[in-house]
Parts: C-alpha cells; structure tokens; sequence
C-alpha cells in the first residue's frame, strides 16, 4: 500500500510502485478529472500540483510522490470557483474542453509563483498542448486571473 | 466543356439525399409519436422532454467536438419553444430513435461543418410545433381560443385573464395533439429573436472549467475491465501468433484477446445509388492483439511484454517516398477525372510566359487530444455502448453487425469527444471495444489506445502530389490553368481542385484517387480544401508575381462575372459565388489597409478567399479571407505576426462560438502549415507522439483579428473555414517576405 496526500486528504492505494500518478487517480481513486493525453509528459492534459508546481502526471511513478501534497483539478479550490476557473468563465476560452482541467492547473501554478506574469512568463511556462486553439483566450484569462487574484478586478 | 466522367462525385452528395427525405421531418415523425412517460417527464416529438420540475431537455441530434453544437442547437430550439433559457438541460440523441424514425434528426454525424446549416431550420420547426401542441392543450384546458394564449419561459398564458400552466402541466396532453404541419407554422422573424444571434455562454462552459464534463474516456461502469490494443504496425497486416505465457506472474490478471481486422463501416453517410466503396472508403482496420486486466495501466505493461508475430501483408514495403512516385508516374498518363475548358495547347502557345510547379502535401493525422476509445458490454441478447464518435449512428450498425444483435437491443451512449477533426468519423475503436466485449461476454471493458497507437493507427488526410502549369499573356493574364492531382486511396476531395472559384479562359483540371496507400483515408478537418487551396492559391501567387501584379488586386478581378466562361455548367451558381468572395475581399482589403500597408524590410503579406463548395449550389459554405503577415528574421527563422480573418457565414447563431472557433481554426491551420508530416517508411508510420508530430502552442500563436460581415439567410460553416484560407495566406505570405516558394508542407522554415 502506498499513502498518499490528495487534495488534503490522505488516502492509501494498491498500486505498483511504478505506476504513473495519473493512472492511480484515474483509475483507482475515480479523479477523473486529470486527462491523459500522450503519456510521455508532452501535452500537459495530466497536469496536477506537486508541492505547488504544475507536474505532469503521466510519467510520475506513485511511489515518488508518497510524501508530498498533491492537488488536482478537483481540489484546486474549496471555497467556489478559483480565480483562474472564474477567469476562464469570463473569457469563454474552452471548445471541447478536454486540455482545460490541465491548462488551468498549469495557469494556477503559474499565478501561484508569479502573481503578475507578463507575455514572456505565460509563453515559457504554459507550454499544454490544446488541439482546439484556445491560446489567445488562455493568455487573455490568466491576465484576468491575475487581476481578480489581486482584488483589481 | 468536356468531361470524362458525366455523375460528379461530391463528399456532400448524401446529405441532399437526406434532406429531401424530410426535410421538415418533425411534423412526419409526429403523427407517429406515442407519448411516452419517464420518471414524470414526457417526450415530444423526439426533440425535446418536458420535465416534471418544469425544465427542459433537448435531445442534441450532433455527437459534442467541441464544435459548440449543444449550445447552438439548443439555443434554435430554446427559441422557438419559447423555453426559459436557465432551464435548458441537454442530452445527446440517441442514434436507434433516429434510425427507426426516417431521420428525424435530419443530420446526425458531426462533419463537414454542417450542424449549424443542416438543423436551421428543423431545430426551430421542432420548437415551434412543440410550442404549438402546448398552446393547443392550454386553449383545451382553458377552453378558449389558441389566439387568446402566448407562451414565454416554460409557461403558456392567458393574454387578457392571467390564467397560466406551466409546461410540465401541460406536457402529456400536449404530447398527444397533432403537430403542426411546417406550412402551418409561422417561425419568429429575426426582430423577435431573443436567443439566436446573441452570445450566450456555451453549456458546458462551466462544466468546462471544473472537470465536469464526461468524455468517453471517463466512462466508470461497475465490474468494468480496462483493455489496451497493438495493431499491427503495416496497414492491412495480419496476426500470425502471439505467445501469452510471457505473462504469468504480470499483475492485474491480464488476459490476452486476438482480434481480427476488418471492415467497421464507414466514415461518411453514402448516397442512395452511389457505390460505397468507391464514394467514400471503407474503414477497415488491421488485425490486433489486445490484453483485459483489473486497471488500463496493467493491461499496459502486460501488452508491453508480448511479442506478436505479424504477416505485414501488401504495403511492408511501402513508403511515402514509394507512393510519391507511383503518383508521380500516374501524373504521366491521363488522369479518370478530367474537366478541360477552352484550348491550353493554343493558350500556351501564344502566351508571354509558361511556368510549371509541382506541390505536395504529406500524410496527416487529425489527432484530437483525447486518445481514442470506447467502453462495451456484450450479453447474450443485449449490449452497452459509451463512445465519443463523430458519427453515432454507422457505429451501433457496425456493433449490431458485429454482435448479430439487432440495433434496438443494443444501447448506444454517445459521450463527449476530447475533440475530432475527423478522426472519430471512423468507428475502428468501437469495432475493436465490441469484439474484445464479445470474448468476454457479460464483463463491461473500457478499450483506451496509446497515443503511440493514435499516431501510427491513424486515418490520414492523404498524400497528394498536384502538377501546375499556367500561362500568362502579353497582357499579364492568366490565359491558361493546368492542375493535376494525385492522392493516395480516398474519398473524393476532387471538389479541392474542380471547385476553386477561379475561372480561366482556358483550363485543365484532372483527379485520381486511387493509387493503393500504406494508410488508410480519413477525413480531415477543412477536408480536400485544406489540402488543395493553399496550392492554389500558392500557384496562383507565382502567377500574379510573374505577371508583375499584386495578387490581391489578381484575384478581384479574376472575381468578376466576365470572367465566367458563358456556357458553363450553372454559370449563375458561379457568377453569384464570385460576386460574394468579391464583396468579402473588398472588406478585407480595407480591414487590413491593404493598398497602403507597407511592410518591413523581410516582411511580407499574404492573402486568400475562397468558399469551401462541395459541388456547385451545395450552398453550405461561409465565404472567407485570410490576410497572414510574417517576418523573416535571421537565417530564415519564420515569424507569423498576426492573422486576419473575415467572414460571411449567414446568420449568425452565437457571435463569440463563430470567433473561437475561428481563432481555434487558425492554431489548427499553423499546425499543418508548420508541422504535420505522418512519414511511412517501411510499411510503418514513423512518428509517434507529440515530440515527432507537434501541435502549436501558446508562445507559437499570433495575434488573430476576426470580422463577421453581416449575413443572411441559413447559418454557413464555420467549423472548418479558418484552415485552408490561413494556410494558403502563410505560404504567399512567405513568398511576399523574400522567403522560399512554399511547394510542400509542412514548411521547413526555422520558426522565430
């Protein structure tokens, strides 16, 4: 058994210890949410937050993550939309939808580390991959997500 | 005008079929509806179920891409239901009721950009006769004229006493009442819409934002098993064997499933009288090995560990480079398809200048980010079906065929797709999640491919080589337009080189199709357009830049009505098309000041407009500009600045979908234009996942400026529009900066 930490929860799961995180919180823990894209970490449909960074979780073994604080897009917030989700309602930015549970994850972590990131910052550390082409309302949203983050908005 | 071949094939030609079955097909479905009861909700007229709290939810008659179609269905719907908006439920149809009522949903698959179009009108009958047979039931109940009542937000009212029902009140005596027939039905003129034309949230925003929405890989069913599959890698290859005792001790109890190859249907409707194997192609798959266990990732591993022998059939030889030639060789000869105009030899003869091209478009997968799969319960006499497809209805064909079971014992749930593109036209998943649910009779199975699996198992755009020759005259001209194309085995995208809106005096235009190709045809988002109108337009541009001109100013006066040969084939359908592309150039030009724009040193600007008509008259398509400006910066490093886009598409449902889709249509268009390039070798696709077959990202798109022009008339595609324009804008762009003569995607231009 591994234990692990999710959304501040501790839970324990059957799994062998090379088991990709994604794959435990698919189809073990039912958390859905996190999508698998391309399992070699190059798509970002899988992303979660490990000790607060976007990780993308298809190519993290279980056993490496046992100690440490894992949020998915099911427990990125508590109390209502996070500003980042309210951000994305504004902007309208999704098509089919599927990238957006980790686009949001990584644009969290992003606004997590940098409250105020500029044009050069979203192009470095938002590098998902979405299909449908929503990368100018997915920079027009993290905008916005820094400004209701910041009470401007 | 002659022509080789007298019944032109067209993509499109099916779906007339359809339509002219019924076109208003709710008030034929309707006599026969019995009312049915759930739960306290009732049915009417297979589009909408009035529910007992007084909600509604409407029956989307479109599989979800992402093309937004629950939202605009439904807001046709809600519109003339006179339904209260916050209490819009929705559900996907379910693919028997359309098969076992003549088509009551009148277009189904999810292609070609249609839904909008094709539902116009039907969605909105549907809401108006339902509305219709409320009011009846209120005037029966109230016992007084229908005149005397109006229905606004889920309620009919008395227009003078207050007295008032709400729909649920009134659904099951409304079910009963004769439906209007469509001659009997006034729809709402535009003045009165509320609904259409504004731009509502989509429905699944919300869900969108918190992980709400259920895809088919989502599916979770009690007792259910999780397969992985390995096809074999050569197209068409068979299983020789497969030794399963490697994996005793493997985790998860994997079992090891052999499947066969075969024909799953097909990926398109097929017109009445047309052969369907010639039309469209048929989906065939290559035979498989495929292992069950308790999770997706053990069967993984347990898959991982076989070694199944493979007969690689016809194509282990074959490569791109092979079937480039072999079209090459073909393009020696006379081609099957031939439409010749006037006299080329004579044209060229006396012409200033001849130029010759040839271009080439590689292998392209559509590759929706949501890896392909479907989940499957087979029983004795029933079965379960939950998939994201494109085209709902051929696949519970292909399981009834399958199972033996006829379609009404087999329950199809169409879930959401992680997007399209085309690659869900093709049911090969749910073949495959059918037959492995048949060796394990009564255990549910979710069936989930690889991305590695997606990329080497796709149905590709095809390979496709067009020879080009044109003529210039002493008046700087075109006189002549010679275009010679040939693809790898597919559908017909013939209309990518016949239908190009421009006319010249004299002309040759041949197709063939049917070279034998290592993988199989699919159709792909912006279908033959985006892959003949860049050519077009980029053979076009060397012309225009031969002759001296600017090709903008080319293109408008060829977009004239004297330029339209007299005597052709539906000259009126052509003279009105020219005369629509024109009035969206002119805006074009203006939007993006295109005689005074000056561009920098190793700059340049390139444009396009075209419809994207299937056959003349389809009359389906919007008509589209793209302007593209880009830089050249050091050692040929490409950077594209920023795109236009102008639209005509009719009537306009919801503003902003039109915009992101668009928006959405120019990051797809980048990405073949840059990057998408399926190599066989071998028998094999090279590639594999995303670090050999990229999609573009964020720090990779420019800016894109969107104008809607107003339209009228039914709503026109939108889904599509922005690939082959901004594709075709690129490449002359390119040329405009001093860069190369783009003749071949991707282009191998460093990127900035």
């Amino acid at each position: 058994m591994i234990k692990l930490h999710i959304n501040s929860k501790e839970v324990s799961v059957s799994a062998s210890e090379d088991t990709p995180l994604l794959w435990v919180l698919r189809d073990i823990l039912k958390l859905n949410g996190t999508k698998f894209g391309c399992g070699a970490g190059l798509c970002g449909a899988c992303t979660v937050h490990i000790g607060g960074k976007a990780v993308r979780s298809c190519v993290v073994p279980v056993s490496a993550v046992a100690d440490k604080a894992i949020t998915t897009i099911e427990g990125l917030s508590s109390d209502g939309p996070h500003p980042v989700q309210q951000a994305w309602h504004t902007h309208r930015v999704s098509q089919c939808g599927y990238c957006q549970p980790g686009m949001i994850m990584a644009a969290a972590a992003l606004l997590q580390n940098n409250p105020q990131p500029n044009d050069k910052d979203i192009d470095e550390q938002i590098t998902n991959i979405c299909r449908c082409g929503t990368y100018p309302r997915v920079r027009k949203a993290i905008k916005t997500a820094a400004k209701i983050s910041s009470g401007d908005v | 005008m002659k022509s080789s071949r007298i019944k032109r094939r067209s993509f499109l030609h099916g779906v007339t079929t359809v339509s002219a079955l019924a076109t208003f097909p709710i008030a034929i479905s309707g006599c026969q509806t019995t009312p049915t009861m759930s739960a306290g909700n009732t049915d009417i007229l297979y589009w909408v179920s009035i529910n007992s709290d007084n909600t509604v939810t409407f029956k989307i008659p479109q599989p979800e891409i992402g093309q937004a179609a629950t939202t605009t269905v439904s807001q046709l719907l809600a519109e003339e239901l006179e339904a209260d908006w916050d209490s819009v439920r929705t559900e996907f149809y379910d693919p028997n009721t359309n098969l076992d009522n003549a088509n009551v949903y009148v277009w189904t698959p999810t292609l070609a950009s249609l839904s909008a179009n094709h539902l116009f009108d039907p969605a909105r009958t549907a809401g108006a006769q339902i509305r219709a047979m409320l009011i009846s039931a209120a005037a029966s109940s109230f016992d007084c004229n229908q005149d005397e009542l109006f229905a606004s937000r889920n309620f009919v009212h008395h227009k003078s006493d207050g007295r008032k029902l709400t729909y649920a009140e009134l659904a099951l005596a409304a079910s009963a009442m004769q439906p209007p027939g469509a001659g009997q039905l006034e729809l709402k003129t535009q003045e009165d819409w509320k609904l259409i034309g504004k731009s509502i949230d989509r429905l699944d925003l919300k869900q969108s934002t918190h992980a709400g929405i259920k895809y088919g890989i989502d599916v979770e069913v009690p007792n259910m098993r999780h397969a992985a599959i390995r096809q074999c890698p050569v197209y068409g290859g068979r299983l020789i064997k497969v030794d399963d005792s490697v994996l005793n001790g493997f985790p998860g109890a994997p079992k090891v499933i052999t499947l066969k190859g075969g024909h799953a249907g097909y990926n398109s409707p097929v017109p009445e009288g047309e052969d369907p194997d010639l039309w469209a192609t048929p989906v065939t798959t290559s035979d498989a090995v495929a292992v069950v266990a308790d999770t997706w990732w053990q069967a993984k591993r347990a898959l991982d560990a076989l070694e199944p022998q493979w007969d690689e059939g016809e194509f282990k030889h074959t490569s791109s480079d092979s079937l480039r030639a072999s079209l090459s060789d073909k393009l020696t000869k006379p081609l099957d398809l031939s439409i010749s105009r006037g006299d080329v030899a004579t044209a060229k003869k006396s012409a200033a200048q001849v130029h010759q091209a040839e271009y080439y478009y590689p292998f392209m997968d559509p590759a929706p980010l949501e890896p392909l799969n479907c989940t499957a319960v087979v029983n004795e006499n029933s079965a379960e079906i939950w998939a994201g497809t494109q085209y709902a209805d051929e696949a519970i064909e292909v399981a009834s065929k399958l199972t033996g079971l006829p379609r009404q014992q087999i329950e199809f749930h169409i879930m959401h797709s992680g997007g399209g593109f085309g690659r869900r036209a093709e049911n090969d998943f749910v073949y495959q999640a059918v037959q492995i649910a048949m060796a394990i009779s009564g255990t549910p199975v979710k069936l989930l491919w690889t991305r590695e699996e997606c990329i080497r198992k796709s149905f590709c755009a095809p390979l496709t080589l067009v020879k080009y020759e044109g003529a210039i005259d002493a008046q700087g001209e075109v006189s002549a337009w010679v275009c010679r194309a040939a693809s790898g085995q597919a559908g017909d995208q013939a209309y990518g080189a016949t239908e190009f809106p421009f006319h010249f005096p004299n002309s040759l235009i041949e197709y063939d199709r049917s070279t034998p190709s290592p993988i199989p045809f699919g159709w792909m988002r912006g279908v033959g357009y985006t892959q003949h109108l860049w050519m077009n337009f980029g053979f076009l541009d060397e012309l225009a830049r031969l002759a001296g001109g600017d090709p903008a100013h080319m293109y408008r006066s060829l977009l004239h009505e004297s330029k339209i040969p007299l005597g052709i084939e539906s000259r009126e359908i052509a003279v009105q098309r020219v005369n629509t592309l024109r009035r969206v150039l002119d805006a074009t030009l203006e939007l993006t000041s295109w005689d005074t724009h000056k561009s920098a040193e190793k700059s340049g600007r390139g444009i396009a407009v075209s419809d994207t008509e299937y056959y003349p008259g389809y009359g389906s398509t919007s008509a589209k500009s793209a302007v593209v400006d880009v830089s050249l910066t050091e050692e040929h490093g490409l950077s594209i600045n920023k795109v236009f886009i102008v639209i005509d598409c009719g009537t306009v449902i919801n503003p902003d979908i039109v915009v992101n889709q668009l928006e959405g249509g120019v990051a797809y268009a980048l990405t073949n234009a840059l990057y998408s390039e399926i190599v066989v070798e071998q028998g094999r696709v090279e590639q594999s996942n995303f670090h050999d077959y990229p999609i573009l990202k964020a720090h990779e798109m420019p800016e894109v400026q969107i104008e809607i022009l107003p339209g009228t008339g039914k709503p026109l595609s939108v889904g599509e529009d922005a690939l082959p324009i901004t594709i075709a804008a690129l490449v002359n762009a390119i040329a405009d900066a001093g860069g190369p003569r783009i003749r071949s995607l991707p282009i191998k231009l460093k990127q900035a």
